[in-house]
């Protein structure tokens, strides 16, 4: 605006001549005041002049401020040279506007788009380009950069991120690019708007057949805008828009647009893909650490001459919850204890881990089992999340006579087999799960043995729970059946060999199953008294 | 009061205080059981004397929903307003032994494996 007062009306003797019938000869005046603001005067105007759709006397202009006079209507905006001397935009600021923008359209709404080839190789060198380009910032420069090349056209291009709620105002995502001495464009709220509620690409356009709409010193320049969406999420559109001169605002240049708009679009989910894929094959490989320490805490197979022993442990994700180990203790016996964290994965993994370590402690401090048992409980009790829980099945054995003492919190209960085929369940009093059990509970002891050429099995419920081809389980009794089956060789065999034919036997049950849950197990075979005594020595389970 | 998935369903018969286990059971974790938990303790504050679970038509049931059924009876076993009676099939084997393993948990369980 220029000078100090610019009548608006019907009348052709005044600054700003509006043909319109319901005008009024003298509508309303624009006055400078001595600070240098702009205000709005209605001239008692016969049909009123709207400010923001509110009927106005008198009101001061702020920038954005839309006057309506009957069909017309003007937006008062900063221009496009102030706005670069006085605050140079950068990123996260743009200048918005309302008012009319002509005809909005979709690809629905016009002619097939007659695209030239050489645009067309532009456009796939871009998908290219943007594939070889590491750095997000770096693509959607490259995204902007080619809109106002010489291949577009474009005076301007803008990534800008739109808050679906309204809450926030459009931001850059960054800088905009210019066309050689062009300025940053004013930002349209109606195609924003229009971009946000359709989820498509749109194409406004203040020139339309030739006849262009309004031009006034105070409006706008007339240009085409391309708006096309190029991402976001639930809370956000990113948004590529393109300024073009006003004649470009046609199917061609709105395909071109969003095809490199979609270009960039598959370019960023490949990229995502891609990062996702390397995270994860960062986190297989920590994974594939903790599982290989996790399997170093199972004990190798050991012979000691009076007892034989192997462990089996299969975690059936990368690592597992539960837990097998044979300690001495310090009157010659020997502690062996399975334990089953509840659930499975890296959960159960750190709960199992932290166990193993409580109980190599407890034995170095000369607790018995049942001393053993409570102090783990407590333990338990105060670290473990609500409704997690661990079973347990603790037994200490004589080397020299086969003595048992068991404690079993809530564990399925160990197996001894005979090489005659025998099988009977070890004497077994169950009491509720570690984590569940009440902490002044008495802790119940039971007794048994273990005679020579028997064979001692104690395992987790992934193995009586383990699953065919065709989901049924093998469930305790089927369990029993293999075990027995292979303590028949009791009387040849190390333990070693019967733990490999019984994990044999259970690969051959399940088959092509997946495991659903961890599985693992001990036997403890006591050589009979006829069979020839193995020097002491100890080898890496198979597993 | 319902829940529907896939794998399983739990329906809450409010007449008799009883709730209804249907399919597999085998969510991830104990935070997965969540909404049953919730469902469990919804009925329990209704008060009443007794509730019974119902598995007889339970396929399948992993360690976290041991987990998430035994955090339930330590809170009705401090609440100590009601009884619980859980009812089993014999003809699942499985059953037999971890439903027991409930009532290790809470002697005062009344357990009808049928």
């Amino acid at each position: 605006m220029v000078g100090e007062r610019m009548i608006v009306g019907r009348s052709p003797k005044i600054e700003v001549v509006l043909e319109s019938d319901t005008v009024s000869r003298q509508h309303m005046e624009l006055v400078k005041d001595d600070a240098g603001l702009w205000w709005v005067r209605d001239l008692h105007s016969r049909n009123g002049t709207l400010v923001n759709g509110a009927r106005v006397v008198s009101h001061r202009l702020s920038y954005g401020d839309v006057i309506q006079v009957e069909d017309y209507f003007l937006t008062y905006v900063r221009m496009p040279g102030e706005v670069a001397g006085k605050r140079p935009i950068g990123a996260g600021h743009l200048t918005m506007v309302d008012g009319p923008v002509g005809q909005l359209r979709s690809l629905r709404d016009l002619g097939a788009p007659k695209i030239d080839a050489s645009q067309l190789s532009r456009l796939i060198a871009l998908g290219g380009e943007l594939l070889a380009t590491a750095e997000a910032d770096d693509r959607i420069r490259i995204l902007c950069d080619l809109m106002v090349s010489g291949d577009m056209h474009g005076t301007s291009a803008l990534a800008i991120r739109i808050d679906r709620s309204g809450v926030q105002e459009p931001a850059l995502l960054r800088p905009p690019s210019l066309a050689p001495g062009k300025e940053t464009p004013h930002i349209s709220r109606t195609v924003l708007r229009t971009v946000l509620a359709s989820g498509a690409p749109v194409v406004a356009s203040t020139y339309d057949g030739g006849k262009a709409l309004l031009k006034l010193s105070m409006v706008m320049e007339a240009m085409s805008a391309v708006a096309v969406p190029i991402g976001g999420d639930e809370g956000h559109l990113d948004t590529l828009y393109v300024t073009l001169p006003s004649n470009y605002g046609t199917a061609e240049w709105l395909a071109l647009v969003s095809l490199a708009g979609e270009l960039y679009r598959q370019a960023e989910s490949t990229w995502v893909a891609r990062r996702q894929a390397e995270a994860q094959a960062v986190l297989e490989e920590e994974l594939g650490r903790a599982r290989d320490i996790q399997t170093r805490l199972v004990p190798r197979d050991f012979h000691t001459g009076k007892l034989d022993v192997s462990f089996d442990y299969e975690a059936c994700k990368w690592v597992g919850g539960d837990y097998v180990d044979a300690l001495p203790l310090r009157d010659g016996r020997l502690l062996i204890t399975v334990m089953d964290v509840c659930g499975k994965g890296l959960e159960a993994a750190l709960i199992a881990a932290g166990l193993h370590t409580t109980v190599h402690v407890l034995v170095h401090e000369g607790l018995g089992v049942a001393a053993l048992v409570r102090s783990l409980n407590r333990y338990l009790c105060s670290t473990l999340p609500a409704g997690v829980f661990v079973t347990m099945c603790s037994l200490v054995i004589d080397p020299e006579t086969g003595e048992i003492e068991q404690v079993n919190c809530g564990h399925p209960p160990p197996m001894i087999a005979t090489p005659g085929g025998a099988l009977r369940e070890v004497e077994t009093f169950e009491q509720a799960p570690l984590g569940f059990l009440d902490g002044d509970a008495e802790i119940v002891v039971t007794r048994d043995r273990l005679d020579h050429g028997q064979l001692l099995a104690l395992y987790t419920d992934g193995l009586s729970e383990l699953l065919d081809e065709r989901d049924h389980m093998l469930e305790v009794e089927g369990l029993a059946a293999l075990v027995a089956a292979v303590a028949v060789d009791g009387a040849t065999s190390s333990a070693t060999q019967l733990a490999t034919r019984l994990r044999a036997r259970l690969a051959a049950y399940r088959g092509a199953a997946v495991p659903a849950d961890d599985a693992s197990f001990i036997l403890v075979l006591r050589p009979s008294v006829s069979s020839p005594s193995p020097t002491l020595s100890a080898s890496r389970s198979p597993s | 009061m319902n829940i529907e998935d896939k794998d399983y369903s739990v329906a809450y018969e409010q007449a008799e205080r009883r709730v209804r286990f249907t399919g597999q059971l085998r969510l991830r974790s104990p935070r997965d059981y969540g909404p049953i938990l919730e469902l469990l303790r919804t009925v329990h504050a209704e008060g009443g004397p007794l509730i019974t679970l119902d598995f007889r038509d339970l396929e399948m049931l992993n360690s976290s929903g041991i987990g998430t059924f035994g955090q339930f009876l330590v809170e009705v076993r401090k609440a100590r307003t009601t009884q619980v009676k859980i009812l089993g099939s014999a003809a699942k084997p499985w059953q037999g032994r971890t439903l027991a393993l409930l009532r290790k948990i809470w002697d005062q369980v009344e357990l009808v494996i049928g």
